[in-house]
């Protein structure tokens, strides 16, 4: 047990002083097989390559690298002009507007950091322009990011996949129904706000047929990547992994050769920070792998789950409790962190009671969507506040009416298994 | 020259990305086009990756893109906080060092493993790590006497 205590107390420790997070995993897992000095410090390099060495993987730097060829190869514009046509005229207009695009932006870029950044730096001075405060305008960018990390490609779903080997397919379409749910609710309110006048109203006049026509032709071509990855995927032709590699090169072909707003100093800056990122990701994992094995080789999940089972209400009170766990070390720790550590622990009692893989993990990539956009610390959140000039703490009142509902979705999705059940059933995942 | 060689590392990535992208998606088009088993490109595959994981994770520590908590730090000042900011680099540099030597040792493990579709042994992909560490350390060095020349100017100036 006291090699427990060393590694959970030294991980917190050296998290404080701001060692980042894969070095205070693998720092951590070093003091603790030194500690009692029976397991060789050989197991750090071995879990380190072998906590990635496996197939669904190597989907992270494709998916990445494509996201990141779309973002700068001249498409979020295409699809914001698109999205403004589509629903522009309604009441809550620009608010709409970007609940809209956040749900096709997602649908290409598979990382919530991207999503904050390109609608953020697209939309916010529109909406500023049309008379939203900054604050406001922040919040509700930031509850639309919170929301796309559930419309696939998602990266955390790879992650979590790969990790706790679960199909990344079924993970990917259980995300659909609760994504458009939150996006739903959110225009809803939105909408509330605008005709009680706290929003601005209706951003342009109800475009015409032929403008809309145009605009959809316009964003054809991102909005054909979507339907090749999840086509193949879906239809079972394609791995996860292979779905990403074709939807980099379809990708590369748009933005080199279609658009061509990616040149070739841009290729490579976009590559070698692809390889980057992947790094950081992966060493992550890896790091996490080592650190919740030594957990479990001291049963640590086990007597979690035998604790949590002894409660009365077993499932109910997992299941606030994988909430409320999820939402505090997301904010704190941001997304990927809180998922490596804390999924391998909860995920085996969640089986144990009975939940289908497809919802727990749903549910815990929801959960940190939206821990991610929470002030004071959410990453995503930090990026559009830089992005609008304004200080974190401004947007804490305007924010808490799409939190508010965002977490009231989180319930329904955690307690109505259905929502996310449903669509992988139908394409028997 | 020695710009090239400066970011040569980088270009390592950048060779290695792109080579990992063509040969997924040659596997791809292999399967469905061609119909020809092409086995050895998934474990090559799996090679390259660890590789660009690691030296991925090494350029992140030179561009420091791995993420941290600065919530305490920041609050600090004076002493304290200094003293603290020296912690970030001894403890990268104290797991650099675990995978040079250690994962030095586990390259001496899995020689004798060779792959099933090719004729080279897992101590190729395992190698990543302690040039990874090395890479660390050399780009923390370079930090820290980027750092510490600063200061120098600055209390000169």
């Amino acid at each position: 047990m006291s090699t427990v205590l060393i590694l959970l107390g030294s991980f917190l420790v050296l998290l404080l002083i701001n060692v980042p997070v894969a070095f205070c995993m693998s720092l951590a897992c070093v003091l603790a097989f030194l500690w009692k000095g029976a397991i060789p410090l050989l197991t750090l390099p071995l879990k380190l390559s072998s906590g990635i060495d496996a197939f669904p993987f190597l989907a992270i730097p494709l998916f990445i690298l494509a996201g990141s060829l779309m973002e700068h190869g001249g498409i979020s514009q295409r699809l914001v002009r698109f999205a403004k046509d589509l629903v522009g005229h309604i009441r809550g207009g620009l608010g709409i507007v970007v609940v809209v695009s956040e749900v096709f932006f997602s649908g290409i870029s598979g990382s919530s950091i991207a999503d904050a950044s390109a609608i953020g730096a697209l939309l916010l001075p529109s909406m500023v322009r049309a008379g939203y405060t900054p604050p406001r305008a922040s919040s509700i960018i930031a509850a639309a990011t919170g929301m796309g990390i559930l419309i696939p490609p998602c990266l955390n779903m790879v992650v979590l996949g790969a990790m706790a080997n679960i199909s990344i397919a079924g993970l990917f379409m259980g995300g659909f129904l609760p994504g458009f749910l939150m996006a739903l609710t959110l225009m809803i309110i939105i909408y509330y706000q605008s005709s009680k006048g706290i929003l601005p109203g209706p951003d342009q006049a109800r475009a015409r047929m032929r403008e809309v026509m145009i605009a959809f032709k316009e964003s054809i071509i991102p909005l054909m990547m979507p339907v090749i990855i999840f086509g193949g995927i879906f239809g079972g032709v394609f791995t996860a992994t292979e779905a990403a590699s074709v939807a980099t090169v379809y990708a590369f072909i748009v933005s080199v050769f279609v658009y061509k707003e990616v040149k070739g100093k841009d290729i490579y800056r976009i590559v070698v920070e692809t390889a980057v990122m992947t790094g950081v990701v992966c060493l992550l994992v890896g790091a996490a792998t080592c650190f919740s094995w030594i957990l479990a080789t001291h049963q640590v999940p086990r007597m979690l789950g035998d604790f949590i089972g002894s409660a009365s209400g077993g499932k109910v009170v997992f299941l606030l409790l994988s909430i409320a766990v999820f939402f505090i070390f997301g904010a704190l720790l941001d997304g990927l962190p809180a998922i490596l550590i804390f999924f391998p622990i909860l995920y085996p009692i969640a089986q144990s009671l009975g939940l289908h893989p497809y919802h727990y993990g749903v549910l815990v990539i929801a959960i940190i969507g939206i821990s991610v956009v929470v002030p004071p610390i959410g990453l995503c959140l930090v990026i559009i506040c830089s992005l609008a000039k304004i200080k974190l703490s401004d947007t804490i009142r305007p924010l808490m009416p799409y939190i508010a509902i965002l977490v009231i979705d989180l319930f329904v999705i955690a307690f109505w298994p259905w929502l996310v059940l449903f669509l992988p059933a139908i394409f028997k995942l | 020259m020695t710009k090239f060689l400066k970011n040569i590392v980088e270009h390592f990535c950048f060779l290695l990305v792109m080579i990992l992208s063509a040969v997924v998606f040659f596997q791809v088009l292999n399967r469905f086009i061609l119909k020809g088993p092409w086995a050895w490109s998934e474990e090559l595959a799996m090679l390259l990756f660890q590789w660009v994981v690691f030296l991925g994770a090494a350029v992140g520590v030179k561009r420091m893109s791995h993420f941290g908590i600065d919530l305490v730090v920041e609050k600090l000042s004076g002493n304290t906080r200094r003293c603290l900011e020296l912690v970030v680099p001894i403890a990268i540099g104290a797991i650099a060092l675990t995978l040079i030597i250690e994962g030095f040792k586990l390259l001496k493990l899995t020689q004798n493993q060779v792959y099933t579709t090719m004729p080279f042994s897992h101590a190729w992909a395992t190698a990543a790590m302690p040039v990874s560490g090395f890479l660390m350390i050399l780009y923390l060095i370079q930090r820290e006497v980027k750092i510490w020349k600063k200061k120098e100017e600055e209390q000169s100036a």
